[in-house]
């Protein structure tokens, strides 16, 4: 680093820091991502697509970024993808911080927009019914038997595909005769030919998805420049189908270099083959012997809610359920009680949330796998198995998220199924019967060895 | 992994017994005051009787003909009403009964059941219609899949219709059925030129009065509409071909005979309600005498059919995808809509032509199974310069990606090429890489000149070749009519935003064409006869023109013809023969069907040619269907991945495939799916290749391999033509002969200048 004015940059940051201050300067992987947006902000493109590995310290830089150009008298926000978030940018007082629905809808035009998490923009954006219409239709309905034989393949049993217009203008003929779907779909049926349909679906469940053709939303622009930080960060192509943005406006930051560091974390995979009601038993029983923070995560609601209602009544202290409503009120409560358990199916926290001082992680059945809505448009040949691989890689890694953290993890089914190797984790496999007493014994070890 | 099973949309007759004909007179009562209203009455008639009796009573050619029964007594005496005409009462008069069976009159009873199927959608269910009894197409009521939203903005809907017929698969008579998209006018011609109107004035940014449009408007509507085939929707015609729309006279004005307006003429036949303002279509037909005469048409009867391009022009890049998805639908979709139907007709007459179906007549509702009839496909062989190409099934599109940069040309222009390119300084870096590219690909040196001047300057001595980049038709027509055609200077015209990087190889191979070279020989074709191909071009007035074109077996073109009018047939067929007897061994190629030309052909070529074949090979509404078996759910322990496949369908058209339906009657899948974006979809139709004469011994299987691997001779793009090569190129020059006019340098005639 040669430039002055770069070198004034950082000696900014570095003075402004609170962390900076309490361990005399901040950590590499922070200079080098303040490099990194110094430049970008420099050049001639608007929006920026920057790679911040995981504790990479971002979530400082974001703040620190914040602080900067609020005191050059600039406007400026920070984006989450969910409220879960908001709770890690609560010292920003007077600085604006937005899901990504609030600042759909606010008119603002800010001059520097930074949008953290950037990659959950894609979940998110399409969770986000006003702009991808969504409906479910499961097997107590009459449409039901329809939807399996024209759209589940001979022999499978998981769909996730874009729709010929022919096949979705037939499903639209047939949701039309359904007062709850037609109400969704009112945009949709107003003027088919500007959306396209896709299709995740399985035996009992299809979700059937209109997607705005050409792009899912025009994003408002910042005036001066939009950082999206993410450790996987967005492509080019992604955040032009994404957030409508031309590609020629989009700079892309080279990945940064991982930071070493190995978690305390003990992984479990039970080998028992477990019904459902196998699991809700031994989910109930873990629940009940261990008193620390817990996530358990499930593939879909109904799942979960099932799971809830098996467990017993006097546990609904300690119970906390994310649904529909109040969801970010619920994980404040959850926050709050250090031995609170979360049961939860959202996708949110099968990638991004960070939940501080986790200790144990449960994860009920594997994934489905959840090609974007982008991949399926462009019709690529997504390795659904893959997909699955990925999606619970990214599960397990809410738990272990930082060199001092300590916990275990535990599947309730052969993990090594579906991912073949887990670097840097060892898996123990064992029967459900002796499960409790290893996890007992894994989260008092750990308590012992952890900082 | 997968094993292929290939069928079609054809469906077996499982009986096909001999019909018992009752054929009947009509005496009508009073006299009607026009032919057409015996058509009206009678087909009312036949409806009555089919529901009454329960059998097929068909109107046809003035009579009525029943099916199986006698009409009884009762039943002979009619009193039809005709609105606004009054009453009309009918006297049926038996006159004869006739056995009517496949075996000895195949004609007779295909018009039999085809009018038995046009029954049981037309006339006994409410969901589909027809325009005209003749017609093959069944057309589909109801709401088609475009939006209202978007019909209002384009003034396009789209319907379904469906062709039937019987062919013969495997020496059993079948019903075809297939299934097309046709785009026509919203409603009515008026309706879409007010769409138009309202699409023009949203697009200017100024309001226009659709009565009183601007000339510019007229201008495109004009662009867009003549030439097209319009369809009578008030009542039974035959369709006309628009020359014109014209706001000079209106539909209130007196223009027909007697001073009648075509309001006034229309409000006899009862139709009334008519916009009297509105423009009128001008078309032309030739009459008995081949006079050409012009005729005026009312917009609001009329329907105009149109094509994905002219629908493309007036909708949003973001709907294309979905529009596409309906135009081309991908086999899948066509072929579950072709099997709802199918079994529609099955249901309907079972339950209202008792009596005939299925005792006597019976189609099986499962489409056949045609994979004993096929040769499977086979990789096909080209050769360039310095190396040689093999191509697998599916042979894939842009072949020539696979070039390398060492590839020469097989037949590479040599020497010195001087070519003038008429563009701004923007294209520089775009002329070098042609240049470079064409320089690679042939021996020569290609001198280039950027120039930046009026065409009308350039003196056709200056250069070998001149490339023009832009989008003026006056210049582009000006290059061609002028410069290309009476100076013999070779003309590439490039639109501007196609002069970019991906365009190279096409312009490269383009020009190269142009200027006597070939990109590249089909490798030991397997008949090794030389191909003579007869092409008949016929204009929206129903003339045609005739052209011929000589090419070697692996696809050199050795001689085309100067376009022949049909009155000079006898000349252009002299000049056939001058040329076909030069050689010994000859697939004769046509596109059209006339069987005075074919024996004319035939027996000039009976003496001179040791041995000929001829074929006709056109278009046909079958379609194959090659049928993936999905791979089942893998064993988890096992490493595999369930395959995922790109649209919702298991079935894809099985490119080089060849079907045997008959002795004499083939089908060659040229052409893959269409690629868009990422996704294969769109369902090919095969071509039909019949033999209609032949002279010698011929093994048919090569002979169709070569037809096959004829669509990836034309060196024009690296894509595969649906069409054999000098099929492909004679359309391409009857265009360029209508829209430019011939060439008068005789050198230009054996090069291929308008590719």
């Amino acid at each position: 680093m040669s430039d002055p004015k770069e070198r004034a940059w950082l000696d900014w940051m570095n003075n402004n820091s609170e962390m900076a201050r309490k361990y005399g300067s901040l950590l590499p992987q922070q200079q080098q991502l303040l490099l990194t947006v110094y430049r970008e902000i420099h050049n001639s493109r608007t929006v920026h697509s920057l790679a911040a590995p995981p504790a990479s310290g971002k979530t400082h830089v974001i703040k620190l970024l914040c602080k900067y150009f609020k005191s050059n008298s600039f406007s400026v926000c920070v984006v989450i993808p969910n409220n879960f978030l908001r709770a890690e940018y609560s010292d920003l007082p007077d600085i604006p911080v937005l899901t990504i629905n609030q600042y759909l809808g606010t008119g603002t035009q800010f001059d520097y927009v930074l949008i953290d998490e950037a990659h959950n923009l894609k979940s998110s954006l399409e969770l986000t019914p006003s702009l991808v219409k969504t409906v479910f239709v499961d097997s107590s309905s009459d449409i039901y038997a329809y939807l399996e034989s024209r759209l589940l393949p001979i022999g499978q049993n998981y769909v996730a595909k874009q729709l010929s217009y022919v096949t979705s203008r037939d499903l639209l003929r047939l949701f039309r005769g359904h007062q709850p779907l037609r109400e969704i779909l009112r945009d949709v049926l107003r003027n088919s030919t500007t959306w396209q349909c896709f299709v995740y679906g399985r035996l009992g469940l299809f979700e059937i998805k209109f997607a705005p053709a050409d792009y899912i939303c025009r994003i408002q622009k910042a005036r001066r420049a939009m950082l999206l930080f993410s450790a996987s960060p967005l492509s080019g192509h992604e955040i032009s189908f994404y957030c409508g943005i031309p590609e020629n406006e989009i700079g892309q930051s080279r990945r940064m270099m991982q930071p070493t560091w190995k978690s305390h974390v003990m992984h479990f995979s039970v080998i028992d083959q477990l019904d459902p009601k196998g699991k809700f038993r031994l989910l109930s029983k873990i629940l009940g012997k261990l008193e620390c923070r817990t996530l358990v995560l499930f593939n879909n609601s109904f799942t979960c809610q099932a799971a809830l209602k098996s467990l017993p009544k006097s546990y609904s202290k300690r119970i906390f359920h994310i649904a529909s409503t109040e969801r970010a009120k619920i994980y404040a409560d959850y926050l709050a009680r250090k031995n609170g358990k979360l049961l939860t199916a959202s996708s949110a926290f099968w990638e991004g949330v960070t939940i501080p001082d986790l200790r144990l992680l449960i994860i009920p059945d594997p994934p489905y796998p959840r090609p974007t809505l982008l991949e399926l448009r462009e019709g690529r040949k997504v390795s659904l198995r893959l997909d699955v691989a990925r999606r619970l890689v990214q599960g397990i890694g809410r738990i272990g998220r930082t060199s001092t953290s300590s916990g275990a993890c535990v599947t309730f089914f052969s993990i090594s199924e579906f991912v073949g190797s887990m670097p840097e984790k060892h898996v123990t496999a064992l029967n459900s019967s002796k499960l409790v007493h290893e996890l007992q014994r894994a989260l008092n070890e750990n308590l012992r060895r952890a900082p | 992994m997968e094993k292929p099973t290939y069928h079609a949309n054809v469906f077996e007759l499982k009986k096909s017994k001999p019909l018992d004909v009752y054929s009947y007179g009509a005496r009508i009562t009073p006299a009607v005051p026009k032919p057409v209203f015996v058509y009206r009455i009678l087909g009312k008639i036949a409806r009555n009787l089919t529901k009454q009796l329960a059998t097929a009573a068909i109107s046809d050619q003035g009579k009525i003909k029943i099916l199986g029964i006698e009409i009884p007594q009762n039943l002979l005496l009619h009193s039809i009403d005709i609105e606004e005409f009054g009453t009309f009462n009918v006297e049926l008069l038996q006159e004869g009964l006739r056995e009517v069976g496949y075996a000895d009159s195949p004609i007779e009873y295909t018009r039999l059941v085809n009018r038995i199927v046009d029954l049981s959608l037309a006339y006994l269910s409410d969901d589909f219609f027809k325009y005209s009894d003749v017609s093959p197409w069944i057309i589909e009521r109801g709401e088609g899949y475009f939006d209202d939203a978007f019909r209002a903005t384009v003034g396009i809907e789209d319907g379904r219709r469906y062709y039937r017929d019987l062919r013969e698969f495997g020496g059993v008579p079948c019903l075809l059925l297939n299934r097309e998209i046709e785009l026509r006018s919203w409603k009515n011609l008026l309706n879409e030129l007010k769409a138009l109107a309202a699409w023009w004035s949203k697009v200017r940014g100024k309001p226009i009065d659709f009565y009183n449009p601007p000339d510019d408007f007229k201008k495109y509507v004009n662009f867009s509409i003549s030439g097209k085939s319009a369809d009578v929707i008030a009542y039974s015609s035959r369709s006309i071909r628009i020359k014109e729309v014209t706001w000079e006279c209106r539909a209130k004005d007196p223009l027909l005979e007697g001073g009648k307006s075509p309001i006034q003429y229309h409000e006899e036949f009862g139709i009334k309600n008519l916009d009297e303002n509105q423009p009128l279509v001008k078309w032309v037909f030739v009459a008995e005498d081949g006079k050409i005469l012009e005729r005026f048409h009312i917009p609001e009867l009329l329907v105009v059919g149109h094509t994905f391009d002219d629908l493309s022009a007036r909708i949003l890049p973001s709907q294309i995808s979905q529009v596409f998805d309906i135009v081309h639908p991908n086999c899948g979709d066509q072929q579950r809509k072709i099997f709802d139907v199918i079994k529609k007709i099955d249901s309907v007459l079972r339950g209202s032509l008792a009596s005939v179906y299925p005792s006597i007549l019976e189609f099986s509702v499962i489409p056949k199974e045609i994979t004993q009839h096929t040769i499977l496909p086979s990789k096909i062989e080209l050769t360039f310069g310095n190396r040689d190409l093999s191509l697998e099934p599916p042979y894939g599109l842009n072949f020539y990606q696979k070039y390398g940069r060492t590839l020469k040309f097989a037949k590479p222009i040599t020497g010195e090429v001087r070519t003038l390119v008429m563009g701004d300084s923007s294209h520089r870096k775009f002329v070098e890489q042609l240049q470079n590219e064409f320089e690679v690909r042939n021996d020569c040196k290609m001198n280039v000149e950027l120039l930046q001047v009026d065409p009308h300057q350039i003196k056709p001595s200056q250069a070998d070749l001149l490339i023009t980049i832009t989008n003026e038709n006056s210049i582009i027509e000006y290059c061609k009519k002028t410069l290309q055609n009476k100076h013999g200077l070779i003309h590439q015209n490039v639109r501007p935003e196609h002069a970019n990087e991906d365009s190279i190889p096409q312009i490269a191979m383009q020009l190269t064409l142009k200027l006597g070279g070939f990109p590249w020989f089909l490798k030991a074709p397997q008949s090794g006869y030389h191909l003579l191909t007869i092409y008949c071009y016929r204009n929206p007035t129903g003339l045609r023109s005739y052209f011929f074109m000589l090419m070697t077996p692996n696809g050199e073109v050795l001689i085309q013809s100067r376009a022949f009018d049909s009155d000079k047939i006898l000349s252009f067929l002299r000049h056939v023969h001058q040329e076909a007897k030069k050689y010994e061994r000859l697939i004769v190629i046509t596109n059209f069907d006339d069987q005075a030309v074919y024996e004319y052909v035939a027996k000039d070529m009976e003496q001179d040619v040791a041995k000929f074949i001829v074929l006709r090979v056109s278009d046909d509404h079958l379609r194959m269907f090659k049928t993936f078996k999905p791979t089942p759910a893998p064993a988890r322990r096992r490493r595999v991945v369930a395959d995922v496949y790109p649209v919702e369908a298991y079935e894809c058209a099985p490119q080089g495939v060849i079907a045997k339906a008959s002795r004499d009657e083939f089908y060659v899948l040229t052409t893959i799916s269409t690629k868009v974006r990422t996704y294969y979809r769109g369902c090919p139709t095969p071509l039909k290749v019949k033999v209609i004469q032949a002279k010698g011994e011929f093994d048919i299987d090569s002979v169709l391999r070569h037809i096959l691997s004829l669509s990836l001779a034309a060196g024009t793009s690296g894509n595969g033509t649906r069409d054999p090569a000098p099929l492909y190129y004679l359309q391409k020059y009857a265009a360029y002969v209508i829209e430019y006019g011939e060439p008068e340098n005789e050198q230009m005639l054996r090069r291929l200048f308008y590719v």
